[in-house]
């Protein structure tokens, strides 16, 4: 089955970048990629054999399929399917006139390219599939290829995944030198060898930079939301997840860490969370309040695998199993509604053409599935029951919690600072959700492009739903899903404790959200049993004695965030200028905010040296061909040379 | 005795606002207004038809549902007079504020969907003061827990007024349920003037049982509040099962006694002053946590 997925995703690719801008082209792609993602899907949930080899010509490269392999799998096919029929809808108005089969072979390169990382059983095949999912999303983020802002956050992306990359491809190498580039020999040759910290310092630098990790996130928030939304939730909810993948990976093969590495994640992650958290709170534009969700997210998760770390450098196994727990179930819940956030914005940016929270609002009447949709990956994302994103923050929760009893007073101390730097972050992400929610959905349109918002297709729509009603059956069916993480824990921690206090308390909260659900059925009910449910008479706003409010009167975006930024947004670097008018009758005002992300000022001085020394080297790019020529001879014979021990 | 709580929760919960009022009537000699006026509010306007404003959508009929639901549900993860109740799981206590978000998410996403500055303004507050308040909710609650569990239960048995932290953690529980139920200092639920709301100028669009569920939840809410902070206060657990439910129902009839003496006594705090009234409460909390962390459970 596996050899399914990985050909008809290379053979998709192939013929699909050929179809070009044919009707075939806009069709093939999507298809192929559905019909590969329902393989797939059956290959991570059937009882397959673990392990395959693949002939490349440089020797055998290996696969295996284990436990942790599986439940990266999982959400990236369910996810894939799902996205791939939302990016036919997405797409639909550049049938014939854009190359619509270049791009779906770029969506299925970057998916052979993702599979191949979490299949990889040895070096090689992991940096080649890493590799394939690095360039492609250079394709797929430039494709408005006409604004000046998207060539350049495609060009920050590319640059990004390279300098990381390059960090995994030397990673590797030194993993590679005590025993060979198959993960087995690595697994018995790397664990105490004086280079596993070294390879394991390089592996979290690459695959922290992917994930997006405090200070690597800055090319996150400019590539996300320039993609096509589509892409973005390909981008935002899935790929994102091969950076943890790595980082897990790299930990299992180097040998488990201890304290000072569990601590330094643990920090790490904390202080993601809270910056991407506060970002989310401050920005304007919703596609970047989601990427930098994104970034929180994997804070929270690398958090969990911290706090893991250290519960198992001070022999406290169920602290460790419960941080590792919470890093991969809340990893599976962010593709679910990060996936849906973006596609719900896609819609949003479909039908009005912006995503600036400024000009929009409004749109809960005239879009009422997607905001419903949307409605749903707010709440999952802050916890909220009935939604399943409550899970993996209570589990990170517990593992903090048992964490502050442990014998160590700087494990303790550390764990009582994560728990409650957690729950900061959990109160901005609710206030963030809101504010993203209720601006963008809420009130009366903000300009004329949000008055006529309709709802699109079916096939945009439909998947919206899809994604919305796996949030809510996450939850109720969360024992199940847990029942998939242990084994995948498993991997990393080897044989369990006796953890029945976990997974009852999972499955309590698996009630405690079917019960919420029952409630509000029942108020529902109720509520039309009562009067002034279908014969409410409509009157306007109250307007508080003003006679004429306008919409333009409403709280905006930045307005929202305020009292929280003035207590303590400030550190996102985010200002406000205020230029009052004078005299009796001011007759011009204005109010001047700036969210520019003051990490990203230190880290473009090294974009624009890495973009000077590519321009360096331009003078070769002369485009004479006999020159090209004589350049490949002289290389070939120059390695014939080498091989023939000159 | 669990059920019998949970009907004594639906029926007494509103008189705590008439507990409140009188307090403060009294201590301001003036009559005031009945015991049971909330009572006959609500009833008035379960009867009453509704005004909807042509800007809203769902999501303006769906906030009073999630107001009366969350505190529904949080109810049955409350122990009560020293028992457990429906749920007790470690960790409970995180769901428990998790649920007792759900009222804020549905007012503030009504308020905002009115599309009225006034509103979005109340929602806006009442965004960044929750969002200050739950580490300290949640940082109170860790450091009351014991080193044996983390269920509510053990935390309630665990913790007395006059017992180690018990007296700070009950400070910076009463000082958070101050926040969460928009009370003074923080907010000023008798205020005429929108400007200066945070709770009240968040519902001025709901009208009849809608806006009878509102009150009904935020009664609700400050029942759950006061009752969990009289089980943490009183050391229920070491009396007979009856003595115990008697004490824990005045308990928290003297949580809101408690209220209203602060309403009475203090003054509003200006707005930009209000994150730091939080801060000391969250630090109250801390204090516990810091001394455990220091000294090992």
């Amino acid at each position: 089955m596996v050899w399914w997925v990985l050909g008809s995703l290379t053979a998709g690719a192939v013929v699909s970048a050929m179809a070009g801008r044919s009707r075939l082209g806009a069709i093939l792609g999507p298809a192929v990629l559905v019909a590969a993602c329902a393989v797939g899907l059956g290959l991570t949930l059937s009882n397959a054999p673990e392990g395959w080899t693949i002939p490349l010509p440089v020797g055998a490269g290996a696969l295996r399929l284990d436990a942790l392999t599986r439940w990266f799998l999982l959400p990236l096919f369910a996810g894939g399917a799902v996205v791939g029929c939302y990016g036919v809808g997405y797409l639909h108005h550049a049938v014939g006139h854009r190359h619509l089969g270049g791009h779906w072979g770029m969506v299925l390169l970057l998916f052979l390219g993702m599979s191949l990382v979490f299949l990889a059983d040895d070096g090689f095949v992991f940096l080649l599939g890493w590799e394939m999912m690095s360039i492609s999303p250079f394709f797929l983020v430039a494709w408005e290829d006409t604004e000046a802002s998207v060539r350049e956050a495609a060009w920050e992306y590319l640059v990004a995944a390279h300098l990381g990359g390059a960090a995994l491809v030397v990673g590797f190498a030194l993993a590679a030198v005590p025993g060979g580039w198959s993960f087995a020999a690595m697994r018995t040759a790397l664990p105490g060898s004086p280079l596993a910290t070294a390879a394991l310092l390089l592996w979290m630098l690459g695959c922290g930079a992917k994930a997006g990790l405090l200070p690597a996130h800055v090319w996150l928030p400019e590539a996300h939301p320039a993609a096509p939304s589509h892409i973005s939730a390909l981008m935002s909810g899935l790929m994102v997840n091969t950076g943890i993948y790595g980082l897990l990976r790299g930990l299992e093969l180097a040998g488990l860490p201890g304290a000072g590495a569990g601590a330094a994640l643990l920090l790490i992650g904390l202080a993601t969370a809270l910056y991407g958290a506060l970002q989310a709170m401050v920005q304007t534009n919703a596609k970047r309040i989601l990427a930098f969700s994104t970034v929180e997210n994997m804070g929270l998760i690398v958090l969990g695998i911290g706090t893991g770390l250290l519960g198992l450098a001070h022999g406290q196994e169920v602290t460790a199993w419960l941080g590792f727990l919470a890093a991969l179930m809340h990893l599976f819940h962010h593709s679910l509604f990060k996936s849906l956030l973006f596609l719900g914005v896609g819609v949003v940016l479909e039908t009005t053409g912006t995503v600036h929270l400024n000009e929009l609002g409004g749109l809960a009447q005239r879009l009422p599935w997607t905001s419903r949709c949307m409605a749903v990956g707010v709440a999952t994302g802050a916890g909220i029951p009935p939604f399943c994103g409550l899970i993996g923050e209570v589990l990170l929760f517990a593992a903090l919690a048992t964490g502050v009893g442990f014998p160590d007073a700087t494990a303790r101390a550390l764990m009582a600072g994560g728990f409650v730097g957690l729950a900061l972050v959990s109160g901005l992400i609710l206030a963030g959700g809101v504010r993203l929610f209720g601006i963008l959905m809420g009130g009366a349109p903000r300009s004329a492009k949000a008055q006529t918002a309709k709802e699109p297709s079916w096939s945009m729509r439909g998947p919206a739903a899809i994604l919305a009603a796996s949030c809510w059956l996450a939850a109720i069916a969360a024992p199940l899903v847990l029942g998939l993480a242990l084994p995948a824990a498993g991997v990393l921690l080897g044989t369990a404790p006796d953890l029945t206090p976990v997974v009852r308390m999972v499955a309590q909260i698996a009630q405690v959200a079917l019960v919420v659900t029952a409630v509000l059925v029942v108020l529902f009910l109720a509520r039309r049993a009562l009067p002034g449910h279908a014969d409410a008479r409509s009157f306007r706003t109250w307007d508080c004695g003003f006679a004429a409010p306008t919409p333009r009167m409403q709280y905006t975006a930045f307005g929202f965030a305020h009292p929280l930024w003035r207590a303590i947004g400030r550190i996102t670097g985010s200002q406000v200028m205020v230029r009052l008018g004078h005299g009796y009758f001011p007759a011009h005002g204005e109010v001047v905010v700036s969210t520019a992300d003051p990490i990203r000022g230190v880290w473009s001085r090294l974009f624009e040296a890495v973009r000077l020394g590519c321009d360096a080297l331009k003078w070769f790019q002369h485009g004479r061909i006999q020159l090209y020529v004589c350049t490949l001879a002289a290389v070939l014979l120059g390695l014939l040379l080498w091989q023939l021990g000159w | 005795m669990l059920v019998l709580s949970w009907i004594l929760a639906l029926v007494l919960a509103p008189l705590l606002f008439g507990i409140i009022n009188r307090i403060k009537a009294l201590m301001a000699g003036r009559r005031g207004r009945p015991l049971l006026q909330t009572y006959f509010d609500l009833a008035k306007l379960v009867r009453k038809g509704v005004v909807v404003s042509p800007t809203t959508s769902w999501v303006f009929r769906l906030g009073p549902m999630l107001a009366v639901a969350g505190p529904l549900v949080a109810l049955a993860l409350l122990p009560y007079a020293g028992r457990p109740g429906l749920w007790s799981f470690p960790m409970d206590f995180v769901v428990l504020a998790y649920v007792l978000a759900l009222p804020r998410l549905g007012t503030m996403l009504a308020a905002l969907d009115t599309g009225s500055s006034f509103e979005g303004m109340g929602a806006s507050r009442e965004a960044a003061f929750g969002a200050l308040a739950e580490p300290g909710f949640l940082a109170a609650l860790l450091a009351a827990a014991p080193q044996s569990g983390l269920r509510l239960e053990e935390i309630a048995a665990a913790q007395d007024l006059f017992h180690s932290g018990g007296a700070l953690v009950c400070l910076a529980l009463l000082l958070l349920l101050l926040v969460e139920n928009a009370r003074m200092p923080v907010d000023d639920p008798n205020t005429h003037l929108e400007l200066t709301m945070i709770h009240e100028v968040m519902v001025l669009d709901h009208s009849g049982p809608e806006l009878a569920a509102i009150t009904f939840g935020a009664a609700l809410k400050l029942w759950v509040f006061a009752a969990l902070l009289a089980a943490l206060a009183l050391p229920l657990e070491r009396m007979a099962p009856l003595p115990a439910f008697g004490a824990h129902l005045v308990g928290t009839f003297g949580v809101a006694a408690v209220v209203g003496m602060v309403e009475s006594l203090t003054a509003r705090l200006p707005l930009p002053r209000v994150p730091a009234f939080i801060l000391s409460g969250t630090a109250c909390g801390l204090v516990v946590l810091l001394m455990e962390v220091g000294g090992g459970r």
